[in-house]
């Protein structure tokens, strides 16, 4: 009976009930969308890197042979090791693709992902295996043979197998500003696969490869020199064409000293990968350049960023949403009982159990948002999650990636469940504390008492409206700081939403405008020299920029955990690749210092004055500059320096791009020598307004959730008062009040509490936004920016849904029957 | 001989029927209801619960409307009314007093008075309204500070601050012990009295009935009698 008596007062105040179904499936559904797909990203990640034996570590070096691989082997604390060649080559037929071509003689550590085709196995013939994504890009085929360009030496292959690299699952273009799947493409094969001897020709050809270098690296070349010059023939006067026919001479192996091993992947248990540098070091007797963890690879950092900006997104957000749901939900179920004080008190009238009225009661709340906490389980998960999901998959190569829900769901499930459940016990509790002959009767209203706002000096200057309504806050108080909360909410996410357009509009006017100036960007390829780089440069004009991947520490040879990994940019100060100190000014670098950005001189305390010092990666050997200049930049952390001052501290200069203030110059330089892409700068910046769409997608569910967020709260927080209020209205009525004075008299009220949210929302706004972009990386250094016109405009939007929310109720006010509301009124 | 006095007639009842619900659930709260009030007369409307005479009260106040028949009050049809119109009829017409006072508890007794000004243009001085009920010293207490009397001579000061032509109470005294209740009743009849104001009152007691110039006394939704008072007591003359 009780149940059929449920039922049916749940359609009488389907209004009441649909609202919190509402709030329960919106906070359940905000969390799930956020962390389904990050449950599964992490799970399918932790097998991929199961499956492939995803290295811990890497050591990087100038080349490691037998010897050194074992010394790390035998480390207690190593479990896995092996060598790897990496070069990164290019496809001609494929519009220049990067590829980065891993070369191994064993499949140990960091094993590719098998997706289809042949499984990986190095001992099979003319064969590599390269990444799904580039294959069903290009519609390349297992079976198919693949032509690549390494050091102007074509190699062709037979597609065995297609794969994801588990270290690239982020991968770029060093060419391109975002992920084009057609530009980069990781390829595995086997050592001998890789054709050591043209490549030794085709490096002595290019006068890369001395005898004397050669002799540096190979005791066999050392030998076979040795024995040259008992016959009296010296390195310095053997020719080159003597040089390239006494490679012939040499066996296969042995040429492939001249392409070492670059890399030792190692698998450890040790959770801070670093603390083993010492081992390692001792082990390799310091002949290394870097030994990295998980979070310096590249294609590792920027999805484990992503991954931990979801999982800030799916706390932050939901908890604001949840907290205010709560309340909401709590002022409404407070009300529902409240209203129910006579069925209460008949029924204990009855000698009904207080328990049974208590289970009764909580099952009104427990059922609906149960029931709306699992369909927001249900639509955030499957279908915002997965849609979140698959745009990231578009970015990001992690095999099986969909929506999975983990303990926390539940726990978030129950949360809400309990404090909505929780709240309506509480409020039963204090009617089943009313003696049964008393709660038959309904409550007296609140009795009215001074209030604060009755001292000030105007206060008898104040209309009714203004009394009335000050007066009934004091009342309420809950429910206005619900009211509140919930608009400063909306305005936060509002503002956030409107000012992250100015952001990025700024981020894109600061990038192309002022540093940026230039009109086109020439990206050399890994063959070009610094006279072909220069000479290109003189026929175009312009400034040649090298970029580098370097380690920056405030001290020399520091430990790898007291280092950074960054990028180092050399310029020739020519005013085509500018600076902006931390205001967005442009500014200039003096000679003889070197500039870092903001995020990076903070990380370190730097500032103007100080010493900083840095490495090549691949190289160990550490240089040191005197800061110049903390400039800012946002999308780039690193340091800049003047080719002069490069040069003179004896580092080998290689140019990577050219800037030209020239237009249309593809044509030209189509297929010439050492050129590899050219990017007009508004081509540029059109990649980059492509690359801020997915920020657009994250605030476009912010600007929903802001438009919701005040309709829902506000509407909720009138219609409290409208039904805590209704004899008072309906007594307003029979004075003769007009149903618009009515409706006034309720809305000034939301008004009020409007505006005090839009005024507290305000600040926080910026503030979030800044948070998001902050969580998007360490390269990033965004400057949110917003004007008048973005709290304006925010402003106005949640005050006009306001004023709208008040529009809701008119039709209330005009229906409200005075006769059955004064009923009984005591 | 009051009822000499009195010529013009201010409120018509003509063959009204009131329905609620609707199939078997239809009850009948008004049966072709028929009387005439005039201007200056206090008028009881006498019955047992369930008479009707609630429903005749609701229709004269503009707060519902017959489902057949006329309601002419001053000669305006109510009964054929819109929501904006019966809100204006309540305003200008009409002041109502409730069983439970019905004052709103976030005002003090001046502000519910005073609540009036935001509905009436002409609004008499809340102060001097409840001077007239006696009740000047308490301005400023909030209803939950007030006995029911007080609050009671509040909500008639509030009435009366709109000057209405009609005075229209619901067991007023209802909720009021007997003495309280007398000074209520007086008020009331003195504003008949003295100010000429049609007061219609309705109430299950007989005793009320003897101060009326006119009782309308109802059973099973129907008037069963309608008696003209020729010498209409004095409240304190009544033995209550």
């Amino acid at each position: 009976m009780l149940f059929r008596k449920m039922l049916r007062e749940m359609r009488d105040n389907l209004g009441q009930f649909i609202s919190i179904f509402i709030l329960a499936m919106l906070a359940v559904m905000l969390f799930a969308a956020m962390k389904a797909s990050n449950v599964s990203a992490y799970r399918r990640q932790a097998e991929m890197y199961q499956l492939t034996n995803m290295a811990d570590g890497w050591i990087y070096g100038e080349g490691f042979n037998e010897e050194a691989l074992e010394k790390i082997r035998n480390l207690k604390e190593v479990k896995d090791a092996q060598r790897r060649m990496h070069v990164t080559a290019n496809a001609k037929e494929h519009d220049q693709a990067q590829l980065e071509v891993y070369l191994m003689d064993e499949a140990i550590v960091s094993k590719p992902f098998y997706v289809s085709g042949a499984e990986f196995d190095l001992s099979k013939e003319n064969a590599i295996w390269m990444s799904e994504s580039f294959a069903k890009a290009w519609d390349l085929k297992v079976g198919d043979s693949f032509t690549f360009t390494y050091n102007g030496m074509e190699i062709t292959k037979e597609i065995a197998g297609l794969i994801v690299a588990p270290e690239y699952q982020y991968m770029k273009a060093d060419k391109d500003l975002d992920v084009v799947l057609k530009n980069i493409c990781v390829i595995y094969m086997a050592y001998r696969e890789f054709p050591a001897r043209d490549y030794v020709k085709s490096l002595i050809e290019k006068g890369d490869l001395t005898l004397e270098m050669a002799a540096e690296h190979s005791q066999y070349v050392r030998e076979k020199q040795e024995a040259l010059e008992k016959f009296g023939i010296s390195r310095e006067s053997l020719t080159k064409e003597q040089l390239l026919s006494l490679v012939d001479e040499i066996p296969e192996d042995k040429l492939r000293q001249a392409l070492p091993y670059v890399e030792i992947p190692f698998t450890t248990d040790v959770e801070n990968v670093k603390s083993l540098e010492q081992e390692i070091s001792d082990a390799l007797g310091g002949d290394y350049a870097v030994l990295c963890d998980r979070n310096d690879v590249a294609g590792i950092k920027v999805m484990a960023d992503e991954l931990a900006q979801h999982d800030q997104f799916a706390v932050t957000f939901p908890v604001v949403f949840i907290a205010i749901a709560l309340l909401v939900i709590m002022t409404s179920m407070n009300r529902m009982i409240s209203q129910q004080r006579t069925q209460i008190g008949t029924l204990r009238a009855l000698g009904m159990r207080r328990r049974t009225i208590i289970v009764h009661y909580l099952s009104y709340s427990f059922l609906v948002s149960l029931l709306g906490a699992l369909v927001g389980l249900w639509i955030g998960t499957y279908l915002l999650g997965e849609f979140i999901a698959q745009v990231f998959r578009a970015w990001y190569f992690i095999p099986g990636w969909t929506v999975e829900m983990d303990g926390s769901f539940i726990l978030v499930i129950l949360m809400i469940v309990a404090a909505c459940t929780g709240a309506t016990y509480l409020s039963c509790r204090k009617v089943m504390d009313v003696r049964p002959a008393e709660s038959l009767r309904p409550a007296p209203p609140k009795a009215g008492k001074r209030i604060l706002f009755e001292r000030l000096p105007f206060w008898n200057g104040f209309g009714f409206n203004v009394q009335y309504n000050l007066r009934d806050i004091s009342r309420g108080k809950l429910r206005a700081v619900m009211g509140v909360l919930g608009t400063a909410a909306g305005m936060m996410l509002m503002v956030a939403a409107f000012s992250s357009l100015t952001t990025i509009r700024n981020a894109s006017d600061w990038t192309f405008e002022k540093l940026q100036n230039f009109k086109t960007q020439i990206d050399f390829d890994g063959d070009v020299t610094v006279e072909r780089a220069q000479e290109l440069r003189d026929q175009l004009g312009g400034e040649l920029v090298q970029t580098a991947a370097v380690e920056v520490a405030v001290k020399k040879n520091a430990k790898s955990t007291e280092r950074k990994s960054t990028i180092l940019i050399v310029t020739e100060g020519r005013n085509l690749f500018r600076l902006t100190d931390e205001k967005q000014n442009l500014t200039e670098l003096s000679p003889g210092t070197i500039a870092i950005t903001r995020k990076l001189a903070e990380a370190f305390d730097l500032k103007v004055g100080d010493t900083v010092y840095w490495h090549l990666y691949e190289k160990n050997e550490w240089y040191e500059a005197k800061i110049g200049l903390i400039n800012r930049n946002p999308s780039m952390q690193g340091l800049t320096m003047l080719r002069e001052d490069y040069e003179k501290m004896g580092a080998n200069y290689l140019p990577t791009v050219l800037y030209s203030g020239k237009v249309d110059l593809w044509a030209d330089l189509k297929g010439a020598k050492g050129v590899l892409a050219v990017h007009d700068n508004a081509d540029l910046r059109e990649s980059f307004d492509v690359m801020m769409q997915m920020i657009y997608l994250v605030l476009g569910v912010y600007l929903i959730f802001a438009m919701v967020l005040p309709i829902v709260v506000l509407y909720n927080s009138g219609n409290l008062s409208f039904h805590e209020r209704l004899k008072e209205f309906a007594t307003l009525k029979v004075l003769g009040f007009q149903t618009g004075a009515i409706r006034k008299l309720l809305s000034i009220q939301n008004l009020w509490l409007s505006i005090l949210g839009v005024i507290l929302g305000a600040p926080f706004g910026t503030k979030l936004l800044q948070f998001m972009f902050d969580s998007n990386g360490d390269s990033m250094d965004y400057q949110v920016t917003a004007g008048a016109f973005e709290y304006l405009v925010s402003g106005a939007f949640v005050l006009i849904i306001s004023v709208l929310v008040g529009f809701l109720f008119q039709k209330k006010i005009r229906r409200l029957d005075m006769v059955e509301t004064l009923k009984g009124i005591e | 001989m009051r009822n000499q006095e009195k010529q013009n007639m201010i409120v018509e009842f003509k063959d009204v029927i009131k329905k609620y619900g609707q199939g078997e659930g239809e009850q009948l709260a008004n049966d072709h209801v028929s009387f005439t009030i005039n201007e200056g007369e206090f008028v009881v409307i006498l019955g047992q619960s369930g008479a009707g005479k609630s429903t005749v009260l609701n229709m004269l106040g503009g707060m519902d409307v017959p489902t057949s028949g006329t309601v002419e009050v001053a000669g305006e049809m109510v009964s054929s009314m819109n929501d904006r119109q019966l809100s204006k009829y309540r305003a200008d017409m009409v002041g109502f007093i409730f069983q439970f006072y019905n004052l709103l508890p976030s005002l003090t007794a001046c502000e519910n008075v005073a609540l009036v000004k935001n509905i009436v243009k002409n609004a008499k001085d809340p102060v001097e309204m409840l001077k007239a009920v006696g009740l000047e010293q308490h301005k400023n207490k909030f209803p939950a500070q007030m006995s029911g009397g007080e609050q009671q001579r509040v909500s008639i000061a509030r009435a009366l601050a709109k000057d209405p032509k009609i005075i229209l109470g619901d067991e007023p005294t209802g909720a009021l012990d007997s003495e309280t209740g007398i000074i209520v009743l007086e008020l009331l009849q003195k504003l008949c009295w003295e100010q000429h104001k049609t007061v219609i009152l309705v109430t299950h007691n007989a005793d009320i009935a003897k101060c009326a110039d006119k009782v309308i006394r109802m059973k099973n939704g129907k008037v069963r009698e309608i008696r003209l008072n020729e010498n209409p007591a004095s409240v304190r003359e009544v033995e209550w």
